[in-house]
C-alpha cells in the first residue's frame, strides 16, 4: 500500500528517468551503428519502433497505482451514473423496485422491533411476569382473594402487585373527559420500579376503604390536561365527580397496564369484588434473581392446587399461569399476524430483487457488444466488473435513499392507521441504526446481484472478430436464468395473492358472521357519568334506565336501551352461578354477567326463546330476575326447564330465571357464545360508571347525536358521551388486528401482481427484441401476424404456467403453515384457488400479449436493412 | 513488421536480466540487452519498449537496485546490480525454468 501511496508522488519522476534512460539508450545504439559504419538515423528508428507506444507502457504500470485507482472509480462512478439517466427508464424502475422491497421490509420491521422485540422501558423487565388463571378454555384474571393468596403464599416474588382497568370521568375547565385508568395496589408501583418525577406512589394507609380519594397520573397528562401546573402536588382535580388529590407525576413512558393508562388510583376492592368467584384482577410479579419463569410456574400452581381443593366451587380446575410481562402486554395473535407480514414483505423484496436482477441481466445482454469492443481495445476485464458494480451500487444507493424515505412515512403511516390496535405504538419511532442496517444488508445483496450479472455472459473479445453471424441469431445468455426468476416470481405472487385472498375471504366472513341479532341500523356511544355522584350499582343502574327512557323519546330513535358492557366489543365480567338446590353442578362453570335495561333485547333483537322480558317491578329492582342464554341454559339444567329457578352470583340474594334469550357472539365475533345472564340495571354489583346506550334508528348517527347529547345532558349534566359509532363498526373495530394483516397484505399482494406481470412483461419484450431479426426472416418468408404472436406468446405462456403450477403446488404445504399463524383462516378451497388463478391469468395474458403483437407489426424490411 | 521471437518468452524476460546481473554487475539497461543478445547469439532480442519498464517495476519489487552513473564514454545512465531478494528470485525463477523445460520435453516426448 505504502508503495502505491509513494508511487503517486514517485510517478512523475519515474517517467522522466524512463525517458531519460530510452535516450541514453538510443544514444548509445547510435554510436555503436555510427561505430559499424551504418546510418545512426536509420538505427535509431528501427529502435524507436520497438520501443513501442509510451502509452502501452503506462497503461500497463497504471493499475498499479492509487491514484489511478481513486481516479478511475470516480470516472466509473460517473460513467454510471451517465449510463443511468441516458436510460431513466431504467434508472427509474430500479430505483423504485428497491425502494419499494427495502422500504416496506424496513417499515415493517421497526414496528416488530418496536412492538415486539424491544423490552419493555421498565428495570430489568425480564424479571417481571404476569400472572393469570386458566380454567382450561379461557384464561381469566384473579380474583381479589386469589390474588391476595398468590402475592402471600409465593416464595418466587421479590414483590407483587394487582391492578385492573379503570375508566374516569375528569373534568377540567372544559367538557367532561373519559380516560383510561388504572386501579393498582402499592405492591404495583414498586415491583414495576417506577420513580415518580414528582410527589410519591400511594402507600398501605391510602389503598384502604374510607381513606381520602387519591391519584397519581402520566406526565404527558399532566403538561396537556392540566397545564403544567406547578402546583398540583397541593391541588385536587375533579376524578368521577370527587375531588381528588394528586399524589405524584410518573413519567411520561410509563404506560401500564396500556399505553391509553394516564390515571392511577389505589385497588380497594368493593362489595362483590371481594368475592372470590370475581375475577378482575391481574396480577404482575417480580421474580426474584435466579428464579425461572418454570419455577414460577410450579411454585404458584401448588397454590393454586390448594386453592381448588379449599374453595372447589369457586376454583376447581382453575391453574395458575405464569408469562412473561412483556408476552402478556402483547397480544399473541398480533405478534403472529405482523410475523405473517414480515414474511410476505421478504417475498416482496425477493420479487424486487428478482426483478432488479432481470432489468440487470437484460441491460448487461445489450451492452454486450459495447463490452466485447472495449475488451478488444485493451481495457482490462477488472475495469468492466468495477464499472458493473459501480453502476449496481449508485443504484442500490438511491434505492435505499428512497426506501429510506418510504420507511419512515411506512412507520409513521403504520402508527397513523393502527396506533390504537398496537401495545407500545408510541415507542415505535424510525429507528435509524436499525435502518442503516438494513441498507448495509442491501448493498451487500446488490454487490452480489451486481457480481452475478457481470460473471454471467462473459463478454469474449474474439466473437466480435470472428463471429460475423452473432448479429442475426439471437442473443440468449442470460434468458434461461431471467426465465427462472420470472417462474420464481410468479409462484411467489401466486403465493402471496392465495395467501392473501385467503386472509381477505376470513376477514370479510369475520365481518359478516351472524352475531346473533340484528347489527343493521344500531348506533352505540359510551355514557359515563362521574362516578362520585352515584356511589352504588343500584343508583347507577337507575340511572341509566331513566337516560335510557329519554333518549327513546328523541324524534327519529325507534328502539333504546343501555348496557353496561357492550357485546362483542367488551367483556369479561363473569363468575360462577349458584342454582338453588342443584347437586351436580358443573365444576368450574361460570357465566358472563350483563346488566341491561329495559327493551335491550328488543333493541339488539335477540329473540327469547322461552319465558318473559323483565316486568316493571324487576326493572325497578324491587324483585330480582334474570334471563339467561341458551348455552348457559343447556350447561346448568340440560333438557329440563331452567324458568322459575333461583340462581345466585355475586351476593347472597336469589335471582329467578324468567326467560331464554338466544345465543348471541358476545365475547367477540371468533369467539362462540359462552353462557350467560342478563339482569336488570338497578341490581347493578359494583358501581360501573360507563354503559353503553344502543339506538335503534333509520337516521344516521350524525344527524341524531346533537338531540340525543340534549336528552342525555337533560338527566345527567355531568355525563361525557364518547365512541359514538354504528354497531357495525364497533364489530370491525374488535377484528382490527385482522384488519391490519387484510390490507396491508392486500396492499402487498397488489404490489407482487404488479411485480410479477411486469417481471414477464419485461422479458418477453426483450427475449422478443432479440429475437428480431429471427423474426423479420419469418415474416419475410411469409409468416402471418397471427403464427408470429403465437410463436412469441407460446414463450410467455410456458412461464405463465410453470409459475402458476409452481405456486399453487407451494400452496398445499404453505397453506396449514398461514392458518397456523392466523386461525381464522379457512381451509384452500377450489373457487378462491380458481379465483387467484384467473387473476394472474389476465395479468399473465396482457404482459404476454403486449410483446407478442409488438413483435407481429415488425416491418420485415426495417429490421433486416437495420443490419 | 514480423513479430519477434522473444514474444514467446513473455515472462521469462525477469529470469534473463537477473541471470545477466547475476553474472556481472551493476550494467546500464543497453548493456543487459546486449549480454542477452550476445549470449543467445542474437536468438533473443530485447525489446526495450519491455526492458524499462521491466528493470523499473523489478527495482519496486526490490529485487534490483539502481543508481545513476556515468559510463566509460561519459553518458549519464542507470545502472543496475542485483539485490539479495533478487538472487532468491533468480533462483525460484530457474528452478520453474527448468521445471517447464522438463515437463515440455516429456510432453513432446510422448505426444
Amino acid at each position: 500500500m505504502f508503495q502505491r501511496i509513494s508511487n503517486v508522488f514517485r510517478q512523475r519522476r519515474i517517467r522522466n528517468e524512463i525517458r531519460q534512460e530510452m535516450e541514453t539508450h538510443l544514444a548509445m545504439i547510435e554510436e555503436e551503428a555510427l561505430a559499424r559504419g551504418e546510418d545512426p538515423r536509420a538505427a535509431r528508428r528501427a529502435a524507436r519502433l520497438r520501443f513501442g507506444n509510451d502509452g502501452v507502457y503506462e497503461d500497463r504500470t497504471r493499475d498499479a497505482d492509487l491514484a489511478t485507482w481513486l481516479d478511475d472509480l470516480l470516472r466509473d462512478v460517473r460513467f454510471a451514473l451517465r449510463q443511468l439517466l441516458r436510460n431513466p427508464t431504467f434508472a427509474i424502475a430500479g430505483v423504485l423496485l428497491l425502494g419499494l422491497g427495502i422500504g416496506v421490509n424496513a417499515a415493517i420491521f421497526t414496528v416488530i422491533r418496536s412492538v415486539i422485540l424491544r423490552p419493555l422501558p421498565l428495570e430489568n423487565p425480564e424479571r417481571l411476569v404476569s400472572v393469570l388463571e386458566s380454567t382450561g378454555r379461557f384464561q381469566t384474571p384473579e380474583s381479589w382473594p386469589d390474588l391476595v393468596d398468590l402475592q402471600e403464599g409465593n416464595h418466587v416474588f421479590e414483590s407483587a402487585g394487582g391492578f385492573a382497568r379503570a375508566d374516569f370521568v375528569f373534568r377540567g375547565s372544559g367538557d367532561a373527559l373519559n380516560l383510561h385508568g388504572s386501579t393498582a395496589t402499592p405492591g404495583y408501583f414498586s415491583t414495576l420500579r417506577v420513580q415518580p418525577i414528582a410527589g410519591r406512589v400511594f402507600d398501605e394507609s391510602e389503598a384502604r376503604e374510607g381513606a381520602n380519594p387519591v391519584a397519581l397520573i402520566r406526565e404527558d397528562f399532566w403538561r396537556t390536561a392540566l397545564n403544567a401546573d406547578p402546583e398540583i402536588l397541593r391541588k385536587t382535580i375533579l376524578l368521577n365527580g370527587r375531588a381528588t388529590q394528586v399524589l405524584g407525576i410518573l413519567p411520561a413512558q410509563f404506560r401500564f397496564p396500556t399505553s391509553e393508562t394516564v390515571i392511577w388510583i389505589p385497588l380497594i376492592p368493593q362489595g362483590p369484588q371481594k368475592s372470590r368467584g370475581f375475577h378482575a384482577f391481574s396480577m404482575v410479579g417480580r421474580l426474584k434473581p435466579s428464579i425461572t419463569l418454570a419455577q414460577a410456574q410450579t411454585d404458584l400452581q401448588i397454590i393454586m392446587q390448594r386453592l381448588a381443593r379449599e374453595y372447589p366451587e369457586q376454583n376447581a380446575k382453575r391453574t395458575a399461569r405464569v408469562l412473561s410481562f412483556q408476552d402478556w402486554s402483547l397480544d399473541k395473535r398480533l405478534r403472529d399476524r405482523l410475523v405473517v407480514l414480515q414474511i410476505a414483505a421478504l417475498a416482496l423484496f425477493l420479487m424486487a430483487c428478482a426483478n432488479v436482477s432481470s432489468l440487470l441481466l437484460a441491460r448487461h445482454s445489450a451492452r454486450r457488444r459495447e463490452f466485447e469492443i472495449r475488451l478488444a481495445l485493451g481495457s482490462s476485464r477488472g475495469r468492466q466488473i468495477r464499472q458493473h458494480l459501480a453502476e449496481t451500487l449508485l443504484l442500490t444507493c438511491a434505492g435505499c435513499v428512497a426506501a429510506a424515505g418510504l420507511a419512515t412515512a411506512g412507520v409513521q403511516f403504520l402508527v397513523w392507521l393502527y396506533g390504537n390496535e398496537m401495545p407500545r405504538a408510541a415507542e415505535i419511532a424510525p429507528d435509524w441504526k436499525l435502518i442503516l442496517a438494513v441498507i448495509a444488508i442491501a448493498l451487500a445483496g446488490a454487490v452480489a446481484m451486481g457480481l452475478a450479472t457481470v460473471l454471467h455472459g462473459r463478454p469474449d473479445a474474439l466473437r466480435l472478430s470472428g463471429g460475423g453471424g452473432s448479429r442475426l441469431s439471437a442473443d440468449r445468455s442470460g434468458v434461461l436464468t431471467r426465465k427462472m426468476l420470472v417462474v420464481f416470481q410468479l409462484t411467489s405472487a401466486v403465493v402471496l395473492l392465495t395467501s392473501t385472498v385467503s386472509v381477505l375471504d376470513s376477514f370479510w366472513r369475520l365481518l359478516h358472521v351472524d352475531v346473533g341479532f340484528d347489527r343493521s341500523h344500531l348506533i352505540t356511544m359510551r355514557v359515563s357519568l362521574p362516578a362520585g355522584a352515584h356511589k352504588t350499582g343500584v343508583e347507577i343502574g337507575r340511572r341509566f334506565e331513566s337516560i335510557a327512557a329519554s333518549v327513546r323519546s328523541v324524534p327519529g330513535v325507534r328502539q333504546a336501551a343501555a348496557v353496561n358492557l357492550l357485546p362483542v366489543a367488551e367483556w369479561g365480567m363473569n363468575g360462577n352461578v349458584n342454582v338453588e338446590g342443584m347437586s351436580s353442578y358443573p365444576p368450574g362453570f361460570f357465566a358472563e354477567y350483563r346488566w341491561v335495561t329495559s327493551q335491550y333485547l328488543q333493541t339488539m333483537g335477540i329473540p327469547l326463546v322461552r319465558g318473559r322480558q323483565f316486568l316493571p317491578e324487576e326493572l325497578a329492582g324491587k324483585q330480582r330476575a334474570a334471563i339467561v342464554n341458551q348455552t348457559m341454559a343447556r350447561a346448568l339444567w340440560g333438557d329440563r326447564d331452567p324458568i322459575g329457578a333461583h340462581i345466585n352470583m355475586f351476593s347472597p340474594e336469589w335471582f329467578t330465571v324468567v326467560g331464554i334469550a338466544r345465543d348471541i357472539r358476545q365475547s367477540g365475533v371468533t369467539v362462540p357464545a359462552s353462557a350467560e345472564v342478563y339482569m336488570a340495571a338497578p341490581t347493578l354489583a359494583i358501581p360501573m360508571p360507563s354503559w353503553s346506550i344502543l339506538v335503534r334508528s333509520d337516521v344516521t348517527a350524525e344527524a341524531l347525536l346533537p338531540a340525543i347529547r340534549t336528552a342525555i345532558a337533560a338527566e345527567e349534566r355531568e355525563a361525557a358521551v364518547d365512541r359514538v359509532q354504528t354497531m357495525d363498526d364497533a364489530i370491525a373495530e374488535t377484528v382490527s388486528a385482522q384488519r391490519i394483516v387484510a390490507t396491508l397484505l392486500a396492499t402487498f399482494a397488489a404490489l407482487a401482481l404488479l411485480l410479477a406481470g411486469v417481471g414477464l412483461y419485461s422479458v418477453l419484450t426483450f427475449t422478443a427484441a432479440a429475437r428480431l431479426p429471427e423474426l423479420a426472416i419469418r415474416a419475410a418468408l411469409g409468416s402471418t401476424p397471427a403464427g408470429l404472436v403465437n410463436l412469441v406468446g407460446r414463450e410467455g405462456i410456458v412461464l405463465v404456467v410453470a409459475g402458476l403450477g409452481i405456486g399453487l403446488a407451494a400452496m398445499i404445504p404453505l397453506h396449514p403453515l398461514l392458518r397456523q399463524f392466523i386461525f381464522d383462516v379457512g381451509p384452500l378451497d377450489a373457487p378462491l384457488c380458481a379465483g387467484v388463478m384467473t387473476m394472474l391469468l389476465t395479468i399473465g395474458a396482457i404482459a404476454v400479449a403486449l410483446p407478442a403483437w409488438r413483435a407481429a407489426l415488425i416491418d420485415p424490411l426495417r429490421v433486416l436493412r437495420g443490419e | 513488421m514480423p513479430k519477434h521471437q522473444n514474444d514467446r518468452l513473455q515472462g521469462t524476460l525477469d529470469l534473463l536480466i537477473l541471470k545477466v546481473l547475476a553474472r556481472s554487475s551493476p550494467l546500464h539497461g543497453y548493456a543487459i540487452a546486449q549480454r542477452i543478445q550476445n549470449a543467445t547469439d542474437e536468438y533473443l532480442r530485447i525489446e526495450e519498449g519491455s526492458l524499462y519498464p521491466a528493470l523499473h517495476r523489478m527495482t519496486t519489487e526490490k529485487w534490483l537496485e539502481a543508481k545513476w552513473s556515468t559510463t566509460e564514454t561519459n553518458r549519464k545512465a542507470r545502472f543496475y546490480s542485483i539485490t539479495p531478494a533478487g538472487v532468491r528470485q533468480l533462483e525460484q525463477e530457474e528452478r520453474r525454468w527448468n521445471d517447464l523445460i522438463e515437463a515440455v520435453g516429456k510432453a513432446l516426448q510422448f505426444a
